[in-house]
């Protein structure tokens, strides 16, 4: 960082940060005297509702750890309980039933990590103009269920692979995530060969694999053994995401992390500037590749909650408002984060308490973030349509 | 002198046209060239097989002395593509974090140091942009936003510079200030390749001109370019050279 710090027209110190973790300027990224101000007030409100929401979702993960190790470990039973009893507390005070149940919190834990890991990736997707892909990957998801569904109902398979017992719904998951996984490597194979994510091939993709899950599951009706919650599926439901089911979210969010984090420059590069990039020697092709299989994997953990037909808008929306107010990249990434669980968190509790879908429920408050964002960034009227 | 790009007896096609045919050229350490020709004439094509993102259907191309296909040292190469400039797509990025990039193919996976730290805001202040590095960059103005880009080239310790195009949409002025800054970097030692269609350019500030139109009609001295037949050849009989409206 340079030390001689410029001096502005009023003769006071003009920040300048080249470490854009909160630029000094206000949203036009014009430097002024109320610009600082504003810049350093976004910076404090950035990390306290960061800070904030980290605190909350290590705790829910705790919450995850707990569940999973209370049959081993003493400690983690005693912790388990602990949380009941603040769930009985919440009851208590707020007349509902729901916080009682271990499965409210599961739900909740799932909820704030996918809030947390989606809008990660579809800040990479929308600058990409890849946005529908997500669509895509969520009804090819679809027919990985469907699939799953005709897998067990002529195998029997209950779900147990290898040492790991999945469990039913977890196997159907588990179909899913493979299907998700091909079709994503479809997808990367289409765009190389058609020279772009045209719409015309993600049409076909999206409503062919939607329709091919439908009638998977209408055929299966007449033998499968297994009955599953088509609308769960769909629309999302807290009852879908069982022990299994929040497990993967939170595998998914910790190996996506991990991923993004190690490779984020990279990631930034290519989103930016495809060419660019090639030519300074990163494997363009091969980390487009993964940021769709990641999608994939995200997508199939997410729509438990989401639903099939919603869960693309936790990857769109919280990472579309980011961008509006977004000075750094850096800090858009964050902002989506919050954003992304402040929806997944209201959302679910204003569910849970008045018994709607999560997923629309969660849709709704992460547009109502996402108008907000526009209002306020609305200073010389930018572009709304860009993505 | 060492021979940065050696284009030989390249073709290439998309699909059944014919974009590029047998052009061969040499371009050496320090050279200054501008490729000129009318639209479509296939230099964006001819840059791309130059710098390795299009690999040619006939013909070699060496980039300081290997094949494109294997080449190593990306990080020797600054690129401002014609897509660079005109993002329509509002992406947040601050022009500190622009420039950043050209560090990345240096650090590859690691964290940048207080080195590269020291090298990116050398090249902010090379170009004159230092108090800009918080600011957006889809909020500059046209020619604030190229010089970032040769920041960004600046701060990769890039050893070719290549440009397509780079000011358009950028007022006359910037577009003056802009190009005196690359006759500096290319007196410091900076190979230049630049496209570009303004004639009144090519000939005051580049050395060498490459008149391009699926072929190679003209090779040699920006000075001699005008009073050769290069032009009419390349852009037909008709064509006025004297005002170009970048509208």
């Amino acid at each position: 960082m340079s030390s001689d710090k410029p001096v502005g027209a009023d003769g006071g110190t003009v920040a300048t940060d080249t470490d854009a973790g909160t630029g000094a300027t206000d949203t036009d990224g014009v430097d002024t005297a109320a610009g600082r101000c504003t810049g350093r007030f976004r910076g404090r409100v950035e990390a306290v509702a960061g800070g904030l929401f980290g605190l909350l979702t290590a705790v829910m993960v705790l919450f995850l750890l707990a569940e999973w190790l209370r049959g081993s470990i003493g400690g983690m039973s005693i912790l388990y309980d602990q949380y009941l009893i603040v769930g009985q507390w919440l009851d208590f005070w707020f007349g509902t039933i729901v916080f009682s149940f271990g499965s409210t919190w599961r739900a909740l834990a799932a909820g704030l990590l996918i809030g947390f890991v989606a809008p990660i990736l579809g800040t990479f997707l929308i600058h990409q103009q890849m946005a529908l892909i997500g669509e895509t990957l969520a009804h090819t998801a679809f027919a990985g269920v469907a699939a799953g569904v005709v897998v067990v109902a002529f195998t029997g398979w209950a779900g147990s692979l290898v040492f790991v017992d999945l469990g039913s719904q977890g196997g159907l998951l588990f179909v899913a995530l493979v299907v998700s996984a091909l079709g994503a490597l479809g997808l990367q194979w289409l765009s190389q060969h058609s020279d772009s994510y045209g719409d015309v091939p993600i049409a076909i993709v999206l409503s062919g694999s939607f329709a091919m899950g439908t009638l998977l599951i209408s055929w299966s009706r007449d033998f499968a053994p297994i009955s599953i919650d088509i609308e769960g599926f769909l629309f999302g439901s807290l009852a879908i995401v069982t022990t299994q089911g929040a497990r993967l979210i939170a595998l998914i969010s910790v190996l996506v992390a991990v991923i993004v984090v190690v490779h984020f420059k990279q990631f930034v590069f290519i989103t930016f500037d495809e060419e660019a990039a090639r030519v300074a020697g990163l494997p363009v092709t091969r980390y487009t590749t993964l940021l769709v299989v990641m999608t994939a994997v995200v997508v199939v953990g997410a729509m438990q909650i989401l639903g099939v037909i919603l869960v693309a808008a936790m990857l769109v929306v919280p990472a579309a408002a980011a961008s509006q107010i977004g000075v750094s990249f850096r800090e858009t990434v964050v902002l989506a984060i919050i954003f992304g669980q402040i929806s997944a968190f209201i959302g679910l509790v204003f569910s849970v308490v008045a018994s709607l879908p999560p997923g629309g429920s969660i849709v709704m408050i992460a547009i109502g973030i996402y108008v907000l964002a526009i209002v306020v960034s609305n200073r010389s009227v930018p572009t709304i349509s860009m993505h | 002198m060492t021979t940065v790009v050696d284009v030989e007896d390249v073709w290439f096609g998309y699909d059944t046209e014919l974009a590029v045919k047998n052009v061969s050229l040499r371009i050496e350490e320090g050279q200054y060239i501008g490729l000129i020709g009318p639209n479509g004439s296939g230099k964006t094509t001819l840059l791309k097989l130059m710098l390795g993102l299009l690999q040619p259907d006939r013909g070699t191309v060496q980039l300081f002395g290997e094949p494109t296909a294997k080449f190593s040292s990306a990080k020797r190469i600054g690129y401002v593509s014609q897509r660079s400039t005109d993002k329509d797509v509002a992406m947040p990025m601050t022009v500190a974090e622009v420039v950043e990039m050209g560090r990345y193919a240096h650090r590859g996976r690691r964290r940048l140091r207080s080195s590269d730290r020291r090298i990116i805001d050398d090249a902010l202040e090379r170009v004159d942009i230092a108090d800009l590095a918080g600011h957006r960059i889809d909020r500059l103005s046209g020619g604030q936003r190229q010089r970032a880009f040769i920041a960004r080239a600046l701060a990769s310790e890039a050893d070719l510079l290549a440009l397509d195009e780079p000011t358009v949409g950028v007022d006359a002025s910037s577009r003056e200030a802009f190009y005196g800054l690359l006759s500096e970097l290319n007196e410091e030692g900076i190979t230049i390749v630049l496209i570009e269609h303004d004639l009144d350019i090519i000939t005051t500030h580049v050395d060498t001109v490459a008149c391009i139109n699926q072929t190679l009609h003209y090779h040699g001295e920006s000075a001699r370019f005008l009073e050769s037949d290069a032009l009419t050849e390349a852009y037909g009989k008709h064509h006025g050279i004297l005002h170009h409206d970048h509208s």
